[in-house]
């Protein structure tokens, strides 16, 4: 009796188990199956973490100023409690490119939303567009009325190969301008599938320049 | 030969020569249980060490290969250490195998093989997600393999991610923590279960001690400096709360007869004691009288009842905070070097005086 409660706890442990895990493929092997190819410009750079391996750390930092929920004027960054949405469309005349059009706390139309990794909240204005001779009263006066921006982010890690990790950085930093993250969106999800280097996958650009 | 071991053959050489009854050798044996392993624990480290070098191989193999496999394949392989380690556990509870030898490396690859199949998806599907969720999902899959395996590595471990959970998850600069340090609490909570399994089964000596050294550690320092993380507390508040932990963890090790817990609690305490000798905050001069209350009391447990451990616990917690005060005053070098010698001169003579009383009891 004793036995066979034994051999019950373990197939029910690995029954957990293999379920879990196999969630986690079907989960996101649905969205590269099925989901949305978008392309947004980004910057990526091998972070060479002991702990997690090598992967590429993609920068994709959009900002937008169309924020469709309310923002306190006066504690702007307060980001609000639970998912921000992203609305992503293609920019006209940016090569095929998306760009975020809009965020909000859920979708607000028919258009393809996506769950943001992270947000910022800040005023739309820089310390960079401080004008020349323009003293810091003026300038926080200006900045203050340039309204709130918002910036997202999306899922950041590509990981590859311990081997072509190097290479791969290094061919990011020759060619940063035609670096572009590869994501696929379905129901809301984003996953990064790739980063291409004007317009081939990382990869396959890493073993040409090997050959 | 263990102590059990001869005593049974003793206990069978009585009943040969008649010397005890059937019912006698029976209610003798009853008394003094066989251990669950014969096998000895230099074994089982060694399986165990060798158990984790496997399974960081096959992971470093695959991390190494992982570009020519495509992604239902990654996700097999990933899957497949994990199917195995399952398959061998089936086996051993189906054919009755309770070797420790067996259970404890089969737990650590059992425990690396799921943390390593999470992880392996997740980085097939480059999902870069929080730290916390990782942990949280990882800690959730291992806890069954804690339970069943009850291998002192895996059970040991495992508190340690709900530890990892705690501070990665908690949002201190917000102020909204208590959420957090709950659910880290209850991820502690549930792998006392297995704990308490493993106490039942009667284990050898040295795991019992190795298991309670490294539990004590983790439920006292852990807990005290999870959350000392969460809360973003100061000196004096963090000294407060790794004594609270010291002292719930010297409760409960006294109350459930695990000898091991109460010292190292008070090891745990008499470190977070130390910060107290600082002269630049002045809030603290009220816990420094409270550390050489604590360190004369364990010093004097220590003498009463013949315990040397507490007794050099609690004397160099003592030297330590009279000395260091001593050695911020502007007192002479000469002095200073007299009082050191006479203070590991008394601590000497304290132990051989303790040991020839512990000879004449």
């Amino acid at each position: 009796m004793e036995m066979n409660k034994g051999v019950v706890c373990v197939c029910a442990a690995l029954a957990l188990q293999v379920v879990a895990v196999g969630f986690l493929v079907w989960r996101y092997e649905r969205i590269v199956q099925k989901g949305t190819e978008v392309r947004i410009k980004c910057q990526a750079y091998d972070p060479y973490d002991p702990l997690r391996g090598r992967y590429l750390r993609v920068t994709v930092s959009e900002t937008c100023t169309n924020i469709l929920f309310e923002v306190d004027a006066d504690n702007y960054w307060k980001v609000p409690e639970g998912d921000i949405y992203a609305k992503l469309a293609k920019a006209p005349g940016d090569g095929g490119l998306y760009r975020v059009e809009a965020v909000a706390r859920e979708p607000t139309d028919a258009g393809l939303w996506v769950k943001t990794k992270s947000l910022r909240l800040a005023r739309a204005l820089d310390h960079e567009d401080k004008r020349k001779g323009e003293s810091y009263d003026e300038f926080y006066a200006r900045q203050k009325k340039s309204g709130t921006k918002a910036v997202v982010s999306f899922p950041d890690q590509l990981f590859i190969n311990e081997k072509v990790a190097p290479e791969a950085e290094n061919l990011l930093r020759k060619a940063i301008a035609s670096a572009v993250a590869v994501f696929r969106v379905l129901d809301g999800e984003i996953v990064l599938t790739d980063i291409e280097i004007g317009g081939k996958p990382i990869l396959s650009a890493v073993r040409e320049g090997e050959e | 030969m263990k102590k059990e071991e001869w005593l049974r053959g003793e206990i069978a050489k009585w009943r040969s020569e008649g010397a005890v009854d059937e019912a006698t050798a029976a209610t003798l044996l009853a008394r003094y249980p066989q251990s669950e392993s014969r096998i000895g624990w230099g074994a089982i480290i060694a399986g165990s060490f060798g158990a984790l070098l496997v399974g960081l191989g096959v992971i470093a193999i695959f991390a190494a290969n992982w570009d020519f496999l495509g992604r239902g394949a990654r996700a097999a392989v990933s899957v497949a250490p994990l199917v195995a380690c399952c398959g061998v556990a089936i086996l051993a509870k189906a054919r009755g195998w309770r070797s420790m030898a067996l259970w404890e490396p089969l737990g650590i690859l059992w425990f690396v093989s799921t943390a390593a199949a999470a992880c392996l998806v997740a980085q097939t599907y480059n999902v870069g997600g929080r730290v916390p969720d990782l942990v949280m999902f990882v800690a959730v899959l291992t806890l069954p393999v804690v339970w069943t395996t009850r291998s002192v590595a895996a059970m040991s471990t495992w508190p340690v991610l709900a530890l990892v959970y705690g501070c990665s998850s908690a949002k201190w600069w917000s102020g909204a923590v208590t959420g957090d340090i709950v659910k880290a609490l209850l991820m502690l909570a549930a792998s006392i279960p297995a704990y308490v399994a493993f106490l039942r089964r009667r284990p050898s000596r040295v795991a019992l001690v190795s298991s309670q050294l490294v539990t004590g550690l983790v439920y006292s320092f852990g807990t005290a400096l999870m959350l000392v993380v969460c809360l973003d507390c100061g000196i004096q508040a963090g000294i407060m709360v790794f004594w609270g932990c010291s002292a719930l963890v010297l409760a409960i090790g006294a109350a459930f007869k695990l000898p091991v817990w109460p010292m190292v609690a008070v090891v745990v305490a008499s470190f977070a004691a130390t910060p107290t000798v600082a002269q630049y905050r002045s809030g603290l001069f009220s816990l420094f009288v409270i550390s050489l209350v604590f360190a004369v009391a364990t010093t004097v447990y220590g003498i009463v009842k013949k315990r040397l451990a507490y007794m050099n616990i609690g004397s160099i917690l003592l030297l330590y905070l009279i000395l260091a005060k001593f050695f911020m005053s502007r007192v002479d070098f000469t002095v200073k070097g007299i009082v050191l010698i006479v203070s590991g001169v008394a601590l000497a003579a304290l132990n051989v005086v303790l040991v020839r009383a512990k000879r004449r009891a």
